[in-house]
């Protein structure tokens, strides 16, 4: 398999105000293959935003990423200083931002801000002369707004014509996720990185939404990294899953092999708290996540999970094969038979 | 004897040349220790029937009871009643809840607005407010920022049962969850309903929370409810396309990998303003059934089986519209 990223033993924490030591990330390991879509589940505060930040470079700069190693187009991209991130972004990967509203300038009109992305797209700098060119030349302005306008024909937007001089304002939610679709896929990505594209929509949008995603990144054999927390969303979606608790990976695997036949007792207990449009009964998980200060030894689900034995507070558990490419972590996988 | 009924209630906003019509022809009953939950996405007026229901805004026509009493007028007298009656639960439990006041003030609140008891009464009352619904007695002396969401919902859920009130509005109770602990929180519900016989209306978007809350379901759509009847029979056989659309909508857990193009229930385009509502049907520039019929002439209330009923000229008695 020819990984276009990897994601390899990240850790990533802070230092709080009193100097104690939190770690958000421990040991986060991913892969993603040239058009695969893998997805990220979990619940808030699970470290699915967090690894998604790190990959983007866009960590808060309280973070500091602790070991690991991100790959991704033969490149390092913890060691790449801004300038060659700025390289990076747009082209060998790209976000899809959660709240489609608050994500675009709303003193721009919407063809203003593909102009300069067109133009200047990877550069950290760009010098007046270089600032006006594009600016002054007939030519080059009119080029740039048919690409903007076949860019945003490609998502579906009724009249593109008529919507590039519109303000973010003047767009609904669906639409606006469409522009930044639009925006995100300009620079030709390898890898699009989805942050709950569609959690801010309607129901009837968000499917159209992602509809609409899945269609782009298939016809141009893009990777994805769809982050959410709704499972049946990762079920429809991804090739394959990653579920995270309390900062770190504890289940992947195929998609349909993780959903059918779960082997960590919290994706197991995720699966049964979603209330199912049939009368199939659902049931929560007792607690809430721990902590992230509170988590030192032994696994951090074991406050809250049925199975948990005396062993679960002794050791972190490894993420063991399971199945066929089917990876899960907890010690009492291959013993216990989850309802 | 019906804890709420709205006959043929309209809202109206903004100016009376061009009004924002949140809602249209609303009617509706719910009956003592009945649970009715009404779907529904943004600009669908549920939030406005609920703050009719609630007494915090009146209806432009039609007509509001609340057990049995006619409170369309919305006097002050009319007020008192509601709000001796009615009691709402918020979506957002961080902003619901004051974060200055400590728990026991919070539940308290309502008690002492309404002049129910006295300093001690109301305390022991508190208490077991909170054992109802699964706190712990130490939570008292807390403040909102110390406990986590679910728990927070749950003080939102005692203020409300505080009072005793006949009926529940729930908006969008667990939105803000996550699943894990959302599903404890519709476990409370579903158990205080069996409990105390408190009449209950859900507002959600999420078929599958309305699914295990509800015995009736209304489905609306740009102010009107296009579809109702048992939640059985709504999720056995959806009549109407908005609602066949909507579950087309909802991925599920263990759902294969879509194959684009092979669903031809999705609605098309997006909601249309409530200040520009389309002719004949307003579901029509988004359903992938119309005909010209729809384009034209408004679609009655029409019965599809003994109980639930649809707004859709598409839907002939017995029937539903082609799936």
């Amino acid at each position: 398999m020819n990984a276009v990223m990897s994601v390899d033993n990240l850790e990533i924490g802070y230092r709080d105000a009193d100097g104690a030591d939190v770690t958000l990330l421990r040991s986060v390991s991913l892969s993603l293959a040239r058009g695969e879509i893998i997805s990220l589940v979990g619940e808030s505060g699970c470290g699915k935003s967090v690894t998604a930040k790190a990959i983007l470079g866009v960590l808060p700069e309280n973070l500091d990423v602790r070991g690991g190693s991100i790959e991704c187009e033969d490149k390092s991209l913890l060691d790449l200083d801004e300038a060659g991130y700025q390289a990076m972004r747009g082209r060998a990967f790209t976000l899809v931002p959660q709240h489609p509203l608050s994500s675009l300038n709303p003193v721009f009109t919407v063809g203003a801000q593909f102009f300069d992305l067109i133009a200047f797209q990877g550069r950290t700098r760009v010098g007046v002369i270089d600032y006006w060119r594009p600016r002054l030349s007939r030519a080059r302005r009119r080029e740039i707004r048919e690409r903007t306008i076949e860019a945003l024909r490609e998502v579906s937007l009724p009249s593109p014509e008529e919507l590039v001089d519109r303000y973010p304002l003047q767009l609904s939610g669906g639409q606006s996720q469409r522009v930044l679709i639009a925006l995100a896929l300009l620079g030709d990505p390898k890898i699009v990185i989805a942050d709950e594209p569609g959690t801010a929509l309607d129901v009837t949008i968000e499917a159209q939404i992602n509809d609409l995603l899945l269609e782009r990144v298939q016809a141009r054999h893009t990777s994805m990294i769809y982050i959410t927390h709704d499972l049946g969303i990762a079920s429809q979606l991804a090739d394959r899953v990653y579920v995270m608790y309390a900062g770190r990976v504890v289940e992947e695997g195929p998609t349909a092999s993780v959903f059918a036949a779960p082997k960590h007792p919290y994706t197991a207990g995720l699966i049964k708290a979603v209330p199912k449009v049939t009368d199939e009964p659902f049931s929560g998980i007792r607690g809430t996540m721990p902590d992230p200060k509170a988590i030192q030894e032994g696994c951090a689900f074991r406050w809250r999970c049925p199975y948990a034995a005396d062993a679960c507070a002794a050791v972190v558990p490894p993420l063991d094969d399971v199945g066929a490419g089917h990876r899960a972590a907890c010690i009492r996988a291959r013993e216990v038979e989850l309802a | 004897m019906s804890v709420l009924e709205l006959a043929n209630v309209a809202r109206n906003f903004g100016s009376a040349v061009r009004p924002v019509r949140a809602l249209r022809d609303v009617s509706l009953s719910i009956d003592k220790g009945e649970r009715l939950g009404i779907v529904g996405e943004s600009g669908s007026g549920k939030t406005t029937l609920a703050r009719i229901a609630l007494g915090l805004t009146r209806a432009s026509a039609g007509t509001v009871r609340i057990l049995d009493r006619d409170v369309t007028a919305h006097s002050r007298d009319d007020r008192a009643f509601i709000h001796r009656n009615v009691q709402m639960v918020f979506q957002d439990p961080m902003s619901s809840l004051n974060p200055r006041k400590r728990i026991k003030d919070i539940i308290a609140l309502p008690l002492r607005a309404q002049g129910i008891g006295n300093a001690a009464s109301r305390s022991q009352r508190v208490r077991a407010l909170l054992d109802s619904v699964g706190l712990p007695q130490r939570f008292l002396d807390a403040r909102p920022g110390q406990l986590s969401g679910g728990q927070r919902q749950r003080v939102g859920v005692a203020r409300a049962l505080a009072i005793e009130p006949q009926l529940l509005l729930l908006d969008e109770p667990t939105a803000s969850l996550d699943v894990s602990v959302q599903a404890r929180v519709l476990e409370l519900l579903g158990e205080l309903q069996e409990r105390l016989g408190i009449a209950q209306v859900m507002i959600s978007h999420n078929l599958g929370v309305i699914r295990h809350a509800a015995d009736r379901v209304a489905v609306m759509y740009l102010g009107q409810i296009v579809e109702t009847g048992t939640t059985a029979q709504l999720y056995d056989a959806p009549a109407h396309p908005y609602t066949q659309a909507l579950f087309s909508a909802i991925p599920r857990v263990g759902d294969a990998k879509r194959v684009l193009g092979e669903d031809h229930q999705r609605a098309r385009g997006e909601v249309a303003s409530a200040l520009n509502i389309p002719s004949g049907c307003p579901f029509h520039p988004r359903c992938p059934q119309a005909t010209d019929q729809c384009r034209t002439t408004e679609p009655v209330m029409t019965d599809v089986t003994p109980g639930q009923s649809a707004r859709c000229h598409l839907v002939a008695p017995g029937g539903s519209a082609s799936t």
